[in-house]
């Protein structure tokens, strides 16, 4: 074999084994292109979810406590009223019919009274008279003694009868309370929310749902306010005054601001939820230009923590790892050492949508990478880094 | 090792075509596999010319597989998958980047869960045995291509004549087996890009463009494999005895064809 041709290959084979050294020597060790962030104070603003809709925190549903036919309505739908105001009135001739024979009545019994008073007057006087004769001697025990139960008696009968005048009276007053409840009155300032009777239909005293038991609903339009179902997982972080951001399903685009106003201390399963769920009322502080109205779907954010500055960075810079055969899990951060990739170990603390609080102690200065995501996935202790500051907003 | 070595006297029966050389019925004696692999690297003439007598292709077969199912399988062994299938998926066609960086994530992930939804023992045997079938099956259309031009022609060339050559041709792909070696172990944190791998690419020798198709192409295209192209011109050209322009337009049309194809669906 030509020794020259063995040196030429050995000579081009050496060429290739170089030349990725030489590639890094030239082009140097391909560094990663990331986005990196001295770390900042930021507010995090920990929320928790939910799902309910609007109501009337003042709202009365009207139904009738005697059966009728209605006679005259005085409202219509979105009318204002005032508390006391008559709204709607049932036919009334059958219970004046009632109050005058109630009436008859009472005149009845208070006449039999004055009648029994003259007869006790007349009978004690015989039975005075019959008394003096028998001391006398002058007629029998036994007619004595008929002139005294006849006395008696009409005493008896004299109380007979202003029983019966107390049990007309009473039968006059409810007859009295019947009339007066034909006429169904506002107990609330607030708007007809809704109508449920018209003229001529039948008011029938009932609490079940059934046709002519409702008459009306009268809510106080101040008064609305949300009412949202808080899974019973959430609801420890959950407490009155918190501030809360309400979207009604109408105006997506347009939030409340509100605070939590009421948790409810018993815990239910709601319609169409598997777990148990908490009512938590808030309070609209600030609809802006929604219109309000009650039944409305909506959902709120609740903050569960007050806006307090922290030290954050990116929620996408922390980089989670778990060893479930340890059962251990750890948090790191990737920070630039004048460019190379240094993995740090870190406490971390609440965190909202974008950002997650540090607890650990890092010098201010650090520039933690924060991106992007790919480069971020794959990022190893030790690779080259060509970072680019990005100032957070 | 028993490699086989094809020793079938040469056909000099007279075609009565002109541009037989008769130069190929001389018999040379028997040179060294290994005397061969140096010169088809070093004095390819003398190498065609030992191959036109005794087309062997067991042993070059042997010595460029065996290594490349090596570092392949090294390659293989030490890769981080979830990176390899993103920087595939970013690196792979020009689209790519522009997909990840306008529609975020999401639709990465998709196509991730499409690449991950294979094992990682079959996805390292179609990355390992993968590049050795492909490559075989190209050595096999080039034969076949040129034997076929050589019935044709009327030349005494089969397809074991051309099967050799395209198997011994591609022996500089070796060059690049073993920069690719050098690569992995200097690359052991499991992030080695397969477009990085290959030492000898257009792009790794410095070669960029902006243009996506061409920096594709670059990224594509390896030093060994023109060395190969250009030697398959010149043993074409010294067994054929023809000219330049007909040795250049027959042994390069497949290629150019392979080219033409992949640049319509690109730009389509």
């Amino acid at each position: 074999m030509n020794a020259k041709k063995l040196l030429l290959v050995v000579f081009i084979a050496g060429t290739v084994v170089a030349l990725p050294f030489v590639n890094r020597i030239v082009f140097g060790v391909n560094s990663k292109e990331v986005n990196v962030s001295t770390l900042s104070q930021r507010v995090i603003s920990p929320s928790i979810l939910a799902s309910g809709y609007l109501a009337h925190e003042e709202e009365v549903m009207l139904s009738s406590e005697i059966i009728g036919k209605v006679a005259a309505l005085f409202v219509e739908e979105g009318d204002v009223v005032v508390q006391g105001d008559l709204v709607l009135r049932v036919d009334d001739k059958n219970f004046i019919a009632g109050l005058e024979q109630s009436e008859a009545a009472v005149r009845i019994n208070t006449i039999d009274i004055e009648r029994q008073i003259v007869r006790i007057d007349n009978l004690e006087r015989q039975f005075e008279r019959s008394k003096s004769l028998y001391e006398r001697s002058l007629i029998g025990e036994e007619e004595y003694e008929v002139a005294r139960n006849q006395f008696d008696l009409s005493k008896i009968d004299l109380l007979s009868a202003r029983e019966r005048l107390a049990q007309a009276r009473a039968q006059l007053d409810q007859v009295n309370d019947n009339l007066s409840k034909t006429q169904v009155i506002s107990p609330i300032n607030g708007v007809i929310t809704s109508l449920d009777i018209k003229v001529g239909e039948t008011a029938i005293a009932s609490s079940t749902n059934i046709p002519g038991s409702s008459l009306m609903t009268i809510a106080n339009p101040a008064s609305i306010y949300t009412e949202v179902l808080v899974d019973e997982a959430d609801v420890a972080n959950i407490e009155v005054g918190q501030r809360a951001e309400i979207v009604a399903i109408a105006y997506p685009d347009q939030p409340m601001q509100g605070v939590v106003r009421f948790i409810a201390n018993t815990a239910k399963v709601a319609q169409g939820r598997q777990g148990l769920s908490f009512v938590v009322k808030i309070d609209i502080a600030d609809p802006g230009a929604v219109i309000l109205r009650p039944g409305m779907s909506c959902r709120a954010e609740i903050f569960t923590r007050q806006d307090q500055e922290v030290t954050a960075v990116p929620i996408q810079a922390i980089i989670f790892e778990e060893d479930r055969a340890e059962l251990r899990s750890d948090y790191f951060i990737f920070v630039n050492d004048n460019g190379i990739a240094k993995k740090t170990k870190v406490e971390v603390g609440l965190s909202d949508d974008e950002y997650q609080e540090l607890m650990s102690e890092i010098d201010e200065n650090v520039e933690v990478v924060i991106g992007p995501n790919q480069q971020l996935r794959h990022l190893l202790e030790g690779d080259r880094l060509n970072a680019t500051r990005v100032e957070q907003q | 090792m028993a490699l086989e070595h094809d020793d079938k006297p040469i056909e000099t029966r007279d075609m009565g075509m002109a541009h037989i050389d008769t130069s190929q019925s001389i018999k040379t004696g028997p040179a060294g596999l290994v005397t061969t692999a140096i010169n088809i690297l070093t004095s390819p003439s003398e190498a065609f010319t030992e191959l036109g007598q005794r087309p062997a292709k067991l042993f070059p077969l042997i010595i460029i597989m065996l290594p490349l199912l090596g570092v392949m399988f090294w390659y293989f062994t030490i890769i981080d998958f979830d990176w390899f299938i993103d920087d595939t998926l970013a690196n792979s066609f020009p689209r790519a980047n522009l997909f990840v960086e306008t529609s975020g994530d999401s639709q990465l992930e998709q196509a991730r869960g499409a690449m991950e939804s294979m094992s990682q023992t079959t996805f390292r045997m179609i990355g390992v045995f993968g590049g050795a079938a492909g490559m075989l099956l190209l050595w096999v259309l080039q034969a076949s291509y040129l034997s076929l031009v050589s019935q044709l022609n009327g030349d005494r060339f089969r397809f074991t004549h051309w099967f050799s050559l395209a198997v011994w041709t591609a022996l500089p792909y070796l060059l690049t087996v073993i920069g690719m070696a050098v690569t992995i172990s200097l690359n052991p944190n499991g992030q080695l890009s397969s477009f990085d791998l290959d030492p000898l690419t257009l792009t790794n020798l410095g070669i960029t463009s902006s243009n996506n198709m061409v920096s594709l192409a670059l990224n594509s295209v390896s030093l060994t494999q023109i060395w190969g192209v250009v030697l398959t011109v010149l043993a074409f050209k010294q067994w054929l005895v023809s000219g330049w322009i007909r040795a250049l337009s027959i042994v390069l049309a497949p290629y150019l064809l392979i080219i033409g194809v992949s640049a319509y669906f690109l730009i389509s």
